[in-house]
């Protein structure tokens, strides 16, 4: 046993994690270069569809009244100023929230899917969080398969006549959490050492530090958030019709 | 994060014409990716940083400074890679815990290196783009490859209230810091609650008056830009086929010769 055992190479792996530990944690985008051609490709084209029914959807609003540009194009930019903001997470780093959930729970997720890929390319070139080659997969995780579960979780809490600020946060929470999952299965797939589910459970354990936190972290910030907006925003809200494109059932609550 | 854009700007490269200067960053990437040696990943990072710092003039110390913002992910994701664990002890490293063991394998090692070049390569290329093209550049060349006009109408529309909103939300950050909005983190949740609820509304009035006042200007859909000729210089052409066929020769002959691998 002896023979496996190279003590010299563990205060190395030590110094690195513990380096690693005191750089700042952003949310969990995949950084450019990080997967095989292959896998940049096919995220690349599961998003596809997805983008091309969210862009005629706004489209069809956007022909009904050329006012709700704006608000589409503001609620964006709150989404990527919202991800800038810092929050303490449990492990005493800071993290950024994703704006996921709140992304979903007022627009709904096809407006989300678009302007997610647009504020993910911002990301990418303004701040370098995540990268053009890793796009397709951090649009899937982040863009799409978060806010899908965030609003389907708040839709079902409501139809369930759940408190909504329960609803809110197990949201925001969830789309979280989802996100991490997704990403570290894409992880697992592009890195299969030890076998796919082994990768995959690596990963989620390692990320589970930082993400874990941040999710709860973000389920409080987005409650606070949708408290003050119910509170003083009804206008506003009723505006956001629009981008339903149906009778809103959020005013009810407040 | 302003200041990317900032350097954007004030790059030297500025004068370059950006569909030339997105090319070559996207090729350069695909390239990096698809020959997937050590070699080529160092070329390609070391041709971007020059092009970026020399000719760029963007200062080193904030090249450096930019290149670690990736390092956390890099870190965790590579040691994620390559340690393992296992039933049976791997080459290198095997620590025994219980019954399985903690290993490190050469293979994994590598792959691990590998990766790491490839990915300060890639992004060596990303900063190239980001650090010497503005943003309305970059859309103009997506209006080229025909993406929808609706998307870069967004996208400009986007570009520009992310500065405002960070403006105001940075005001909103100092006031709520002076009133010791970030002692504990029970009150800094909550600050960041309320800076962001707050935010979300007034941006929601800012949108409906930058509409008026946009309208007020014959505002119809389209935003036009002061489009900048940039030609493309010959000597620019032949040099960035020359950059191609070295970096790809290099990686063929590498691969070939099972160099480094």
């Amino acid at each position: 046993m002896k023979k496996y055992l190279k003590i010299k190479y563990i205060p190395v792996f030590v110094l690195l994690l513990v380096f690693a530990a005191g750089l700042p944690s952003g949310a969990m985008h995949i950084m450019e270069g990080f997967l095989q051609p292959v896998y940049c490709i096919a995220w690349g084209v599961v998003c596809v569809p997805f983008i091309v029914l969210g862009i005629r959807s706004i489209k069809k609003i956007i022909d009904r009244d050329r006012k709700t540009i704006m608000l589409i194009a503001m609620c964006a930019a709150f989404a990527f100023v919202l991800s800038s903001f810092k929050i303490p997470s449990v492990t005493g780093s800071c993290s950024h929230p994703t704006g996921v959930g709140l992304g979903a729970i007022f627009f709904g997720p096809m407006a989300t899917s678009v302007f997610g890929l647009i504020v993910l390319l911002f990301q990418a070139i303004l701040l370098a969080h995540g990268g053009i080659t890793t796009l397709g997969a951090n649009v899937f995780s982040m863009a799409i398969a978060g806010p899908i579960v965030s609003y389907a979780v708040f839709r079902l809490v409501k139809k369930l006549n759940g408190n909504a600020y329960v609803g809110v946060f197990l949201a925001a929470a969830l789309g979280d959490l989802v996100t991490y999952c997704v990403t570290s299965i894409q992880l697992g797939i592009a890195y299969p050492s030890g076998g796919f589910l082994a990768a995959t459970a690596k990963f989620l354990a390692v990320f589970a530090v930082t993400q874990i936190p941040l999710a709860i972290a973000e389920g409080i910030v987005t409650v606070l958030i949708y408290n003050l907006v119910v509170k003083y925003g009804k206008e506003e809200i009723k505006s956001l019709d629009v981008i339903y494109g149906k009778k809103s059932d959020k005013q009810g609550e407040s | 994060m302003t200041s990317i854009d900032k350097y954007a700007y004030i790059s030297k490269l500025n004068k370059m014409n950006p569909m030339l200067k997105f090319v070559i960053a996207v090729l350069s990437m695909v390239v990096c990716l698809g020959m997937d040696h050590i070699a080529v990943s160092v070329l390609i990072f070391l041709a971007m940083s020059w092009l970026t710092v020399a000719r760029g003039k963007i200062s080193l110390k904030y090249y450096v400074k930019l290149l670690r913002i990736p390092l956390f992910f890099l870190v965790v994701g590579v040691l994620t890679i390559i340690i393992n664990i296992t039933s049976q002890p791997a080459d290198l490293v095997s620590i025994p815990v219980f019954s399985k063991y903690v290993s490190i394998s050469s293979e994994g090692l590598f792959t691990g290196i590998v990766l790491v070049f490839k990915a300060f390569g890639t992004v060596a290329c990303l900063y190239f783009l980001s650090l010497s093209t503005p943003m309305f550049e970059i859309t103009q060349v997506f209006n080229q490859l025909r993406c929808p006009k609706i998307f870069t109408e967004l996208m400009l529309l986007i570009y520009r209230f992310i500065f405002l909103l960070m403006d105001t939300s940075h005001m909103m950050v100092i006031s709520a810091d002076s009133r010791l909005g970030y002692m504990t983190k029970k009150t800094w949740l909550n600050s960041t609650g309320m800076i962001a609820g707050s935010l979300f509304l007034k941006s929601f009035k800012r949108s409906m008056r930058m509409y008026n006042a946009m309208e007020a200007r014959c505002y119809d859909g389209t935003i036009e830009f002061l489009n900048e000729e940039k030609p493309v210089k010959k000597r620019q052409i032949v040099l960035t086929v020359i950059y191609f066929v070295c970096i790809l020769a290099v990686g063929i002959i590498f691969r070939l010769k099972g160099w480094m691998q």
